[in-house]
């Protein structure tokens, strides 16, 4: 961290960044055979100097003979910045991706598989869990390997409904509904609070984990709209939320950090969140209702949930500077999301200090992950709802779809619009998506 | 004193005088200049891109007037065009008279005015994505500052949910936005205020005016145009607000704080379709000239530019 | 009896100003040195747990405050990018300076002319620079990122300065055309028969007497340049070449940020404003300028 900052600071008080620029670059050229391979690693901005500090031991590990320059952008515009990135072929050799926004980076021609370029990538497949392995493949290929990878859960505040007298969390929505108003008497008045905010992706992954809850799915394999029926799974939540909104059973918030703060006030009850949000709310530093919070199945049919992967990707910019290029990338990429010497030890070390969830399977027996996690969950249920968990089916249109329905979705969920209406808009959109992408 | 007389007269005074009288183009030149290599080009690609199938994930085509089509009749377009158009009409407005408000008291000497002076101008250096997450702090429904010290108080019974009811998220959000933007309305009203001679005021004075007859008389027609062109500038940065309700809304409830420049954003970044975001550019920067082009009747042909050249 | 109802109205008019601008300032500096239980207790009871720095110190040393942590593994849930915040403040405003400076030499020589002199282009020109605001700054990321990348001016602060300069000279021409057209003509007139060219009037003669318009668009360009996110966003991806307002919204987004680590660093993000306007006020109100002109 030293270095770095010195080296910046130089570069702050010096000529300027664009004379900096210059001569590293005019220098690398002349003497290309004694300097070490540089790569490009893009990522969104989560914890910065973890992953510095990661990339210092990975250019040890190689004697420096690799050097890796981080850039980071916010997540909430990392797919945005990099579209213009990639564009405008801005150097970028490594990169965050995830099972959303593959198709559409891979169609674009701007990332590649691994396993064409490295046939050995092949191998990790049976280590990886099924809903990761699924967000990292495209066209039948495997495009990366897993940051981390985690699934969405149904957590609650297990304190306040002992309180009150419920023995157990909910096994249904239909059973929600009635403990909510169960706690409303008890003087909770609004019992579930959501992330849930037409700006915020996130909502549409939370629907995804209600409706696979209750079995359901948006599209079949082919691509074919399943939910345009009132028997399907995604109209009976929507309906349901839609109901919930009515009589004041949930209020819905615009990040997953007001949902945490809320939930930490002790004023409700429930929420449907990203599972690593449960370590924050169980975090003792700054959670004063630390220690409340547990987790359920998710409520429904089949108890399933969605599960997610953020992953190391290679970029075709990598590919077209050349083979010593690439086996940077993948040496980078296997110690980041791989198998390094026997351990998994990045991934690691997220779930153990971060409390982020893993795709690899070997860390669900890792002794150092089972007690980290053991601090804020219940290791039991967590692995009996990552069996339950799976990936969606997503295509090259599934982003531009999903930013259409999720306006229509927050449209009914608050009843400016009917289910009906939405449902019949998503499905036409759909098919013209469809038909436009073909 | 860059520019003594002794000095220009070493550097050939004279002539170099005389080439920049003949020559306003060269002192309006720097401008004009970094305004041609930032506008025509952008303008430019916007309006040809309008036009076109753009899209880094699909095969570019012509497409006409088709982005438009589509933008206009999207479900989205009339529901962030009027709000867009409500949050416009009532907070540039109140902007405009705060400003005023404010500058006049700002004009005034009073105990502790240097401590007011300095904190009046904070909201305005605060990026508007961080004010939205600053007055989530304040209205957030159940641990935000307002419900905190009014249910201490015992003013309320219970937390109000400022946030996620619909009119009160809209008023939050234009309190939000009003706040971050009333400092330019004061700060330029005050310097207008300055310009206004003393005697005019003395005179008034003499004559036996009051201080709100002095006000209406002497301040405000004297700061007119001042207030217009600040009025424009707010109407166009309030066109244009999309990133306060992130933190504070995220657009919500349902879709009543949604605006039409997150559209813009949303079309080019994250649907990646560069044709239909700038379409629904073109449109509001039309939206945008057509009240401008509304107030400026109001504005004598002169006031800005002053007489016609020859 | 009059003099003293307006000194009542003001007074009462500067406590309700106070309170709306400073409310919300004042409870994210109360809450940055509150510990973050405190702040999510209902009923709220803001003091119970005391006061800490820790937020302030983390951001500075990097030291994490001691009640993170907590026995076991899990011990690092904190925001690290609030540690960049220093660095970006530098940044920011030295950008935001140069903003300013580019604006009142850009602005006054272009103002001078269009306020003073008549030459052809007079309408045409005036009227391109002042309208070139109008399409949303949103829809034109994609073509300024292609022309700075053209220039090799990407991750540069200079492509920043130039941006912002854009976004902000229409305004400031504007606002300085006005303002020049109101200084009397014989006070010009009298420089000229001294011999000053138009420069020199301008310097000598229109500058000194438009102090606070200069200082009212001074301070526009410095703000609008020091909280602009979009650009600053997509042009200066490098670390060390990132403006406060990508910090802060990265920070506030982070799903591990706390309250109080949040409301420190948008506390710091003040400083330099803080400093900006006190020397900046004593040229903004009449009679505070030191021998006067006249």
């Amino acid at each position: 961290m030293n270095k770095v900052s010195r080296r910046d600071f130089l570069k702050m008080v010096g000529a300027g960044a664009a004379a900096a620029t210059l001569s590293s670059r005019w220098s690398f050229n002349l003497a290309r055979a004694q300097e070490p391979i540089h790569l490009d690693f893009v990522v969104w901005s989560y914890s910065v100097e973890t992953i510095l500090d990661n990339i210092k031991r990975f250019e040890e590990e190689y004697n420096n003979a690799i050097k890796v320059t981080l850039t980071d952008f916010s997540w909430t515009a990392y797919h945005e910045t990099m579209v213009n990135r990639f564009a405008s072929k801005t150097p970028t050799d490594v990169c965050y991706n995830g099972g959303d926004w593959l198709p559409e980076f891979a169609k674009a021609g701007w990332v590649v598989p691994l396993e064409d370029y490295f046939p050995e990538a092949a191998n990790y497949k049976d280590k990886i869990v099924g809903y990761a392995l699924k967000d990292m493949t495209y066209d039948g290929k495997l495009y990366g390997l897993p940051y981390y990878a985690d699934i969405t859960t149904f957590q609650y505040n297990a304190k306040i409904l002992e309180d009150n007298g419920i023995a157990a969390p909910p096994a249904t929505w239909e059973e929600l509904w009635d403990q909510c108003m169960l706690l409303r008497e008890k003087g909770i008045q609004v019992p579930i609070v959501l992330e849930f905010a037409q700006e915020m992706p996130t909502t549409l992954e939370d629907f995804t984990a209600m409706v696979f809850g209750r079995g359901g799915e948006f599209f079949d394999d082919k691509f074919n709209v399943l939910f345009n029926d009132p028997q399907s799974a995604a109209w009976k939540q929507m309906q349901w939320l839609a109901d919930a909104y009515r009589e004041k059973l949930v209020s819905l918030l615009p990040h997953e950090t007001d949902v945490v703060k809320a939930l930490n006030t002790g004023r409700h009850v429930f929420t449907v969140l990203y599972n690593y949000n449960l370590a924050e709310l169980n975090n003792k530093a700054t959670s004063p209702l630390a220690g409340q919070f547990k987790i359920a199945l998710m409520p429904g049919e089949t108890h399933e949930t969605y599960g997610f992967c953020k992953f190391y990707n290679m970029t075709q910019m990598a590919v077209d500077r050349g083979k010593d290029v690439m086996d940077a990338c993948w040496k980078f990429i296997e110690y980041f999301g791989g198998e390094h010497k026997g351990e998994y030890k990045v991934a690691k070390r997220w779930a153990v200090e971060k409390g982020l969830g893993f795709g690899q399977l070997p860390l669900y027996d890792d002794k150092d992950v089972q007690a980290s996690f053991a601090q804020w969950i219940d290791p039991e249920m967590l692995k009996e709802q990552a069996k339950l968990a799976r990936a969606r089916n997503q295509t090259v249109w599934y982003g531009i779809w999903g930013e259409f329905f999720r306006i229509h979705l927050l449209r009914a969920v608050t009843g400016e619009a009917t289910v009906e209406e939405t449902m019949k808009a998503a499905a036409e959109k759909a098919e013209e998506l469809k038909a436009q992408f073909a | 004193m860059a520019y003594d007389q002794a000095v220009l007269g070493k550097l050939g005074g004279r002539s170099l005088q005389r080439r920049i009288e003949l020559s306003p183009y060269l002192m309006i030149s720097p401008a004009l200049i970094l305004m041609a290599i930032f506008t025509l080009y952008p303008y430019g690609y916007a309006i040809w891109s309008s036009l076109q199938v753009l899209s880094p994930i699909l095969p570019p085509s012509f497409a006409g007037l088709k982005n438009y089509e589509s933008v206009i009749t999207s479900t989205y377009f009339f529901n962030a065009l009027g709000n867009t158009l409500v949050f416009t009409g009532i907070s540039v407005p109140i902007i405009v008279i705060l400003g005023v408000l404010v500058a006049a008291l700002l004009n005034q000497r009073f105990l502790g005015d240097f401590v007011l002076k300095a904190a009046v101008l904070l909201p305005w250096a605060i990026p508007a994505a961080i004010t939205g997450v600053i007055w989530k702090g304040v209205f957030s429904d159940s641990w935000g500052v307002l419900n905190a010290v009014l249910y201490t108080l015992g003013l309320i019974p219970d937390y109000v949910e400022w946030l996620t009811t619909r009119h009160l998220a809209t008023t939050a959000v234009i309190v939000a936005h009003i706040w971050m933007q009333f400092p330019m309305a004061a700060v330029f009203a005050l310097a207008a205020m300055q310009a206004i001679p003393e005697e005019l005021y003395e005179a008034a004075a003499i004559d036996g005016a009051g201080a709100l007859q002095r006000f209406f008389s002497i301040t405000l027609p004297n700061i007119k145009v001042m207030l217009i062109v600040v009025c424009l500038f707010e109407i166009l940065m309030s066109l244009n607000t999309f990133d306060l309700t992130y933190g504070m809304t995220g657009g919500g409830p349902g879709t009543s704080t949604m605006f039409i420049s997150y559209f813009i954003w949303a079309e080019f970044f994250k649907m990646l379709s560069y044709g239909k975001g700038a379409a629904l550019a073109v449109i509001l920067a039309l939206v945008a000239l057509a009240i401008i082009l509304a107030i400026l009747r109001l504005v004598p042909g002169e006031a800005l530019l002053g007489g016609k050249e020859g | 009896m009059r003099i003293r109802w307006d000194r009542i109205a003001v007074y009462i008019g500067a406590v309700l100003l106070a309170v709306f601008i400073v409310a919300p300032l004042a409870w994210i500096f109360l809450s940055s040195i509150l510990p973050e239980e405190a702040i999510l207790t209902f009923p709220p009871n803001w003091f119970k747990y005391g006061f800490t720095i820790d937020n302030y110190h983390y951001i500075f040393t990097g030291e994490i405050p001691k009640s993170h942590l907590v026995t076991g593994q899990l011990r690092t849930m904190i925001s690290q990018e609030v540690r960049l915040v220093p660095r970006t403040i530098v940044n920011s405003a030295l950008i935001a300076l140069a903003v300013m400076i580019i604006n009142w030499v850009f602005g006054s020589l272009a103002a001078y002319s269009y306020a003073n002199l008549r030459f052809g282009a007079r309408t045409p020109t005036f009227f391109f620079i002042t309208l070139s605001r109008l399409i949303p700054a949103v829809a034109l990321a994609v073509p300024y990122y292609a022309i700075v990348q053209r220039m090799g001016l990407l991750n540069t602060h200079w492509a920043l300065i130039a941006i912002y300069s854009v976004l902000t000279l229409p305004f400031t021409t504007l606002i300085l055309t006005l303002y020049f057209r109101g200084i009397p003509r014989e006070i010009l007139e009298a420089a000229q028969l001294d011999g000053c060219g138009p420069f020199q009037t301008l310097v000598r003669v229109t500058v000194p007497l438009a102090l606070p318009s200069l200082i009212g668009t001074g301070l526009f360009a410095f703000m609008i340049s020091y909280s602009e996110f979009l650009f600053a966003l997509i042009i200066t991806p490098a670390r060390e070449a990132r403006t406060l307002p990508v910090i802060l919204a990265s920070v506030s987004w982070n799903p591990d940020v706390t309250w109080g680590l949040l409301s420190s660093s948008i506390a710091i993000g003040l400083i330099p404003t803080i400093l900006l306007v006190v020397p900046v006020w004593r040229f903004m109100v009449k009679g505070l300028i030191a021998g006067g002109v006249q």
